[in-house]
């Protein structure tokens, strides 16, 4: 338990530690920037699918996206979905809006999830997931590609949570600095919770950004998730366990890949680690 | 063993029939919104940092990061709103009652910051425009008042020597010369203070100018 805390807390600093950065930019001019892009001067992240967009929309080779976008694609081969924990603060946004009977539904399907897997691994089931895994996300993906070349200008970022999020960020400072009311400080949340709160499985199901990292993720081999099976009671003492199963919010199924949704899904959030309650899971410096 | 409904157990890593019509709906609504965002453009033209004024070129590559308007010095970046026009919100335009472009004395501090070169280089002070200042002649201290009332603390900010009192004691832009830099906007002292007319004018505006998109 103790453990757990600890990997949740951090994880929560770092998302507020990005709105701190946001704020330090806002206030000393820095160029700092937001989750969107950030850095100093021309050394600097920017969003994949931000970068994929503007070469898009600006029917045009820009040599700094390239650059910036292949530090990024290897950002995420060697780390994986993990900025679906831990920078992205719609996680977060969701929580805050999570009424009783939402979080019961997940809980299900959460228990739903980890009773196939447990299942699978029960009746020796070998799931073979696609070296690649395509779902509604990628097509969405697809959509907000074409649309911007269409219409010559990056779509998903008009609507993207994760901008409007920084975006309310700033309208709030400035009308608190500049008392400068707009429209967009109600009309940018109400876009947001449209997104992500009314249409709550805008993570797992719509996000177009999840959609490009877990292309990416799935050449991902670095801080997976590694049970140690002399440990693991289920190898152990066969031990029907689906403590790391249920802790999963992907669905992915740390054992053995036997889950409803594949290992590159995975976000590295620490929470099956966390959960397991002999220690077995080793992460995230460890692999199998 | 497993309860779960047959549609949330798709033959994993396929796309079952379900995601590919979910996806597809979430597709058609980003090419509404791509749509819409065209035919909801908004009138006028916005001033964009130096550099930026090729306006097909700005709103194709602009990812709204917010970095130019956090980078510029002077304060002169500002972002656009909803009232600007949807397709136009979060974009850099520039605002000079907080401050105005010295163009960061060569360095371009915005387009250096621009991670998808929206603003580029390459914009020459003393040919390219902004914009351009042009004075309103109900604001205008030297107008309304007499130039005995008026500092004309415009004229002593412009670096490129744009603004003259003309034969009739009022202010003359001198076009070629002025290349919508803001100074003489930032230091007018209409509409402020005690010659506040709630106009939300100034003597002398940058505005938009048929010529600044090169």
């Amino acid at each position: 338990m103790k453990r757990k805390m600890k990997v949740s807390t951090l994880r929560g600093l770092v998302a507020l530690a990005i709105f701190v950065v946001t704020g330090i930019g806002l206030a000393l001019h820095t160029g700092t920037g937001t989750v969107s892009s950030m850095g100093l001067d021309w050394v600097a992240s920017i969003c994949p699918l931000g970068a994929l967009e503007s070469l898009l929309g600006g029917y045009a080779f820009i040599p700094r996206v390239l650059v910036v976008l292949a530090i990024v694609v290897a950002i995420v081969l060697l780390f994986g979905k993990a900025f679906c924990s831990w920078a992205c603060p719609i996680p977060h946004i969701q929580n805050v809006f999570k009424t009783k009977k939402r979080a019961a539904t997940e809980d299900r399907e959460n228990r739903e999830a980890a009773s196939l897997a447990a299942a699978n691994w029960k009746d020796g089931v070998q799931v073979e997931h696609h070296r690649v895994n395509v779902d509604s996300r990628h097509v969405v993906l697809g959509g907000a590609l074409i649309s911007t070349a269409i219409f010559g200008f990056p779509v998903f970022c008009l609507v993207c949570p994760v901008g409007l999020t920084f975006a309310t960020f700033i309208l709030l400072w400035r009308f608190v600095q500049f008392n400068e009311p707009t429209w967009g400080l109600l009309a940018f949340p109400l876009v947001i919770i449209l997104e992500v709160v009314v249409l709550r499985r805008w993570c797992g199901k719509i996000c177009p950004l999840g959609a490009l990292l877990s292309l990416a993720s799935s050449f991902n081999k670095t801080f997976h998730p590694a049970v140690d099976h002399d440990k693991c009671l289920r190898d152990t003492n066969g031990a029907s366990c689906e403590a790391c199963d249920l802790a999963c919010p992907e669905h992915i199924d740390p054992y053995a890949d036997l889950g409803e949704r594949p290992l590159s899904e995975c976000v590295k959030c620490g929470r099956c680690s966390a959960s397991c309650p002999v220690k077995a899971i080793r992460f995230p410096f460890k692999r199998p | 063993m497993s309860d779960a409904p047959e549609d949330s157990v798709p033959p994993s890593g396929g796309m079952t029939r379900r995601a590919l019509m979910g996806g597809a709906l979430g597709a058609v609504v980003l090419v509404a919104v791509g749509g819409a965002g065209r035919a909801f453009a908004g009138q006028g033209q916005l001033l964009r940092p130096p550099g930026a004024q090729d306006e097909n070129l700005l709103l194709g590559r602009c990812i709204r990061c917010d970095r130019c308007r956090s980078a510029c010095p002077r304060g002169a970046v500002d972002v656009a709103h909803v009232e600007d026009g949807f397709i136009h919100a979060r974009t850099p335009k520039m605002n000079f009652r907080k401050g105005y472009c010295d163009f960061c004395n060569g360095e371009f501090l915005c387009a250096r910051n621009c991670p998808t070169q929206a603003i580029s280089f390459g914009f020459e002070p003393a040919t390219a425009k902004i914009g351009m200042a042009v004075v309103d002649a109900s604001e205008c201290l030297l107008y309304r008042s007499g130039s005995n009332r008026c500092s004309k603390q415009c004229m002593d900010a412009c670096a490129y020597g744009a603004l003259s009192i003309g034969s009739d004691g009022g202010l003359v832009v001198d076009q070629a010369a002025c290349n919508g830099c803001g100074a003489c906007e930032n230091a007018c002292p209409s509409s402020s203070y005690a010659s506040y007319t709630a106009s939300g004018r100034r003597g002398i505006n940058i505005e938009a100018w048929e010529g600044s998109t090169r």
